[in-house]
């Protein structure tokens, strides 16, 4: 396997190939990345433009069955991919694509196996998006994964209280207690996760994931005895891609949602406010600021999404914003060193757009048996 | 989480999920057969062509491929 780009994305997906024994050669244009990649694991980092046809041969192209193009560039990531099926009969091609424009899906043309070859593209930003909106259809999880076509959800669910009607009881039993149609799959203990045995209990403060059914969502969340309601009201932060994505999702949904988007630059605030019309109302300003956020009226508001490009604005603007009383908080973090203090922050779920990314790509290079994978957040690297 | 597809002649589909002795660190959370969600116990069967979720954790992913395989996967049959 090839893998072009050695940053967050690239060296992850490349550790975890090389952890099953997989040959691994990561190509990056700096010398400091593609060194890192070659010092700490057992890949073989290398120099050069990831697209460049000899760039590619040295990385052994020739014998490569599949190469993953995830640099910072969506023109580089598709020439590579081109490159490979053209010249070098690479079997399988997968990239990451972010602009907009190369995603909209009457161009989807260009993707065509005697056009563009790239067998499977992850666009984080439009999955991201997904995410969130279904968070914001289950409140009560911190994370939510929707399986088998939508049909099935994973949930991940904090048993912090004495309602959650799982405490106590072991899991052989469920079924025969009014937990029938739900399995737990995962329980997180004090930073340790493991699936459970038959004699297995659930303890108060646990965080668990449970498997069932789409159709009884709100049962098996009011049995987890959470009943949060859907939120009315919203804030986004950050007017970007995915902002602009939410924003539109959530004002064509089915129930009436008072929803402000806040933007720092004039001009893209003017930009998103007339693509969204009357659907929400757009402010422009910085979301740090304490009159902004007041002015978004987040106080009475039930949820904030802070999706800025920035870390570090998502997360105080979402400790700004529940201080001011909003309830619930969805945050984009990219930085995987904050994981550990985010639930200390108040932050309630996080979405991360290089976790999404690295599940999504490890889920087209398993056994052929095994059509998806989905990583745990807390489970993922151990 | 995995989404796999039950093989004919893998050990999954020999008779109950109990009897097929997962190993540790893998559990399996749904069925859907012919679109129908199936939340399984123990004494649930598995058919071949069944599309199963499955947790599974990284000690036990080895394992859990080696039960999901069907027969071609082994020696040539």
């Amino acid at each position: 396997v090839i893998v072009c780009g050695a940053g967050q994305v690239g060296s992850t997906i490349a550790r975890h190939l090389a952890t099953e024994g997989i040959d691994v050669t990561v190509v990056d244009i700096s010398p400091d990345q593609a060194r890192r990649a070659d010092e700490s694991y057992d890949v073989r980092g290398m120099v050069g433009h990831a697209s460049h046809p000899e760039v590619l041969e040295r990385a052994g192209a020739r014998d490569a069955d599949m190469l993953i193009a995830v640099t910072r560039s969506d023109e580089v990531n598709m020439v590579a991919c081109q490159v490979a099926y053209s010249l070098f009969n690479v079997r399988r091609r997968i990239a990451r694509v972010r602009h907009n424009g190369y995603l909209e899906p009457i161009w989807k043309g260009l993707y065509a196996s005697d056009q563009l070859p790239i067998d499977v593209i992850i666009s984080p930003e439009v999955e991201v998006a997904n995410g969130i909106v279904r968070r914001l259809r289950t409140p009560g999880a911190f994370d939510t994964v929707s399986l088998a076509d939508g049909r099935v959800h994973l949930l991940g669910v904090h048993c912090n209280t004495g309602a959650c009607s799982l405490v106590g009881r072991r899991m052989k039993e469920l079924s025969s207690s009014g937990g029938s149609g739900i399995v737990v799959g995962a329980i997180v203990r004090n930073g340790q996760t493991f699936v459970p045995r038959g004699e297995d209990q659930v303890q108060q403060g646990d965080d668990v994931y449970v498997i069932t059914e789409r159709s009884h969502l709100d049962r098996v969340m009011t049995y987890l005895g959470h009943e949060e309601q859907i939120a009315r009201r919203i804030v986004i932060v950050g007017g970007g891609n995915v902002g602009l994505n939410l924003a539109s999702r959530i004002a064509h949904s089915a129930s009436p949602i008072s929803l402000k988007v806040i933007e720092h630059s004039r001009e893209r605030a003017e930009f998103i406010s007339r693509e969204l019309g009357d659907a929400a109302v757009v402010l422009q300003g910085d979301a740090l600021d304490k009159d902004v956020l007041i002015e978004a009226n987040v106080q009475s508001a039930e949820t904030i999404i802070a999706v800025t490009n920035d870390d570090e604005t998502n997360i105080f603007a979402s400790v700004l914003a529940k201080r001011e009383g909003c309830t619930r908080a969805i945050t984009l973090v990219n930085k995987t060193s904050y994981e550990h203090v985010l639930p200390a922050l108040g932050i309630d779920a996080v979405v991360s757009p290089s976790n999404i990314t690295i599940s999504t790509i490890l889920r087209h290079v398993r056994h052929r048996s095994v059509s998806a994978l989905y990583t745990l957040r807390e489970i993922s690297g151990r | 989480v995995i989404e796999a597809t039950a093989q004919e002649g893998s050990r999954l589909v020999k008779g109950t999920l109990r009897d097929a002795v997962l190993p540790d660190g893998m559990l399996v959370g749904a069925l859907v057969r012919n679109g129908e969600v199936i939340i399984p116990t123990s004494s649930t069967r598995v058919h071949p062509g069944d599309n199963i979720i499955a947790v599974v954790s990284y000690r036990a992913l080895r394992k859990a491929e080696a039960i999901l395989a069907g027969p071609s996967s082994g020696a040539g049959v």
